[in-house]
């Protein structure tokens, strides 16, 4: 369900403004179709100031692990990843489904090439997936009583706290599950 | 402020962060130096080539070389460019290093072989190379540890690797000892490095920690130089711990 304080041209805007702080680049020029990697010049620290920005602006928690190590530990050791650190077709087909189709996103690429194909669309959806899953009540005092003064955070109008949404890490092994839920590509689901 | 003048040092890991300070001041020390990166096309090795010219820009021979030290082979042939371009060792800081954060039950079977070969392997390669050039220096070995080495720490699989290299150090400096090689090594508290940026991200509540209890790259640096100087002499085996005195603190609120 969306959030109905958080609005997506507010999340395009806060990643364009967490790409531009963290990488020292003009927020406006920002294609949200870039690579973050190869078109934007960000290594793999970066991410780490591109996701603590989004976290602190929108009180959230990113995934902190890898999605195909998610992938492993739902579905299997080796299922996502081979001997030769080369993702499986089964990881590929998910990748795509993730980060949309994208050329060279294929079944046997190093696993380490994977954050080229992400784009700033793709933390937007990333964001988006945690803010939209803002509880019915506040898990606090129990009252359903939402505000936001800024459409960023949200905090409960009875007691203050801020929302408690589930984590990155958490939504990410759902959408693994559904994923293969309906595919059955793992060989498990 | 010159004890390391005509002298050589390498410090593995040494394109950025705590590895870079360190290889700054010991250049500070008199020493030539070697800067050592794992991939000549990842993402810090542009900067270790300006760190080089830094290095040459205050006097001292700086040359970067790159080796993936989980390969001995790499090793040997690491150690014999320093002593192609340098001719000689006399300081060793085995600072590299790298691995996931996650719980130990839930590292795969190449996080985990990836943890023993960067972080316990590696250095004893290094060591096993650069032996005969540190015979011949009387050099010394500095070993960079965490305080994971002795507490534990969420999500930190890296401790145990640094106890058994603390452990290692101590096995050193007894065996290397007769020929002259003091070994020790220095046990950083926390210091705001790039990996600091994922520690803030599993562990609530560093952010509020005072300033007052991260150690700088700086003074980590001061500690090894000291260990590299005569009146360090009679310290062997040890451990330093450089922590602001943040493992005195039972409790390690604000």
């Amino acid at each position: 369900m969306a959030n109905p304080f958080i609005q997506r041209a507010t999340i395009e805007d806060e990643v364009r403004a967490a790409l531009a702080a963290t990488l020292r680049l003009d927020a406006e020029g920002i294609d949200l179709d870039s690579s973050i990697v190869t078109d934007l010049g960000a290594t793999s620290i970066d991410f780490l100031d591109i996701n603590f920005r989004l976290e602190s602006t929108f009180g959230i928690r990113l995934a902190t692990q890898l999605l195909l190590d998610h992938v492993e530990e739902e579905l299997g050791e080796g299922t996502a990843i081979d001997k030769d650190d080369k993702i499986t077709a089964a990881a590929a087909s998910l990748m795509k489904r993730y980060l949309g189709e994208r050329p060279g996103l294929e079944a046997g690429i190093f696993a380490e090439e994977i954050p080229a194909f992400v784009t700033p669309r793709v933390l937007v959806k990333s964001v988006e997936g945690i803010t939209d899953e803002l509880p019915e009540k506040c898990t606090h005092c129990g009252e359903a009583a939402w505000k936001s003064d800024d459409g960023k955070k949200v905090a409960c109008g009875a007691c203050s706290k801020p929302a408690e949404y589930p984590d990155g890490d958490e939504l990410t092994k759902r959408w693994i599950q559904a994923f293969e839920q309906e595919h059955h590509l793992f060989g498990g689901g | 402020m010159s004890h390391l003048e005509g002298k050589v040092a390498l410090v593995t890991g040494s394109s950025r962060g705590i590895g870079q300070a360190i290889a700054r001041r010991l250049a500070e020390d008199g020493a030539d130096v070697v800067v050592h990166g794992r991939n000549p096309k990842g993402p810090t090795a542009a900067g270790a080539e300006v760190f080089r010219d830094e290095v040459r820009g205050f006097g001292r021979k700086a040359e970067v070389f790159f080796a993936d030290l989980t390969d001995k082979d790499a090793v040997g042939r690491l150690v014999g460019e320093v002593e192609t371009a340098f001719g000689r060792l006399d300081v060793l800081v085995l600072n590299a290093a790298r691995a996931p954060f996650k719980e130990t039950t839930r590292l795969f079977e190449r996080d985990l072989r990836m943890l023993v070969e960067t972080n316990f392997m590696a250095p004893v390669f290094c060591v096993q190379k650069a032996l005969p050039l540190l015979e011949v220096a009387g050099g010394d070995i500095v070993f960079i540890s965490s305080l994971g080495s002795r507490f534990m720490n969420p999500q930190y699989p890296l401790g145990p690797m640094k106890a058994a290299m603390e452990s290692m150090t101590r096995q050193w400096a007894e065996e290397l000892g007769p020929q002259g090689i003091r070994a020790n090594a220095v046990c950083a508290g926390l210091v705001k490095t790039d990996a600091y940026k994922t520690l803030r991200r599993l562990w609530p509540g560093l952010e509020q920690l005072p300033e007052e209890l991260f150690v700088t790259p700086e003074e980590v640096a001061g500690v090894v130089s000291f260990l590299t100087r005569p009146d360090a002499s009679a310290i062997r085996g040890q451990t330093i711990v450089a922590d602001r005195g943040l493992s005195n603190r039972i409790l390690r609120g604000p």
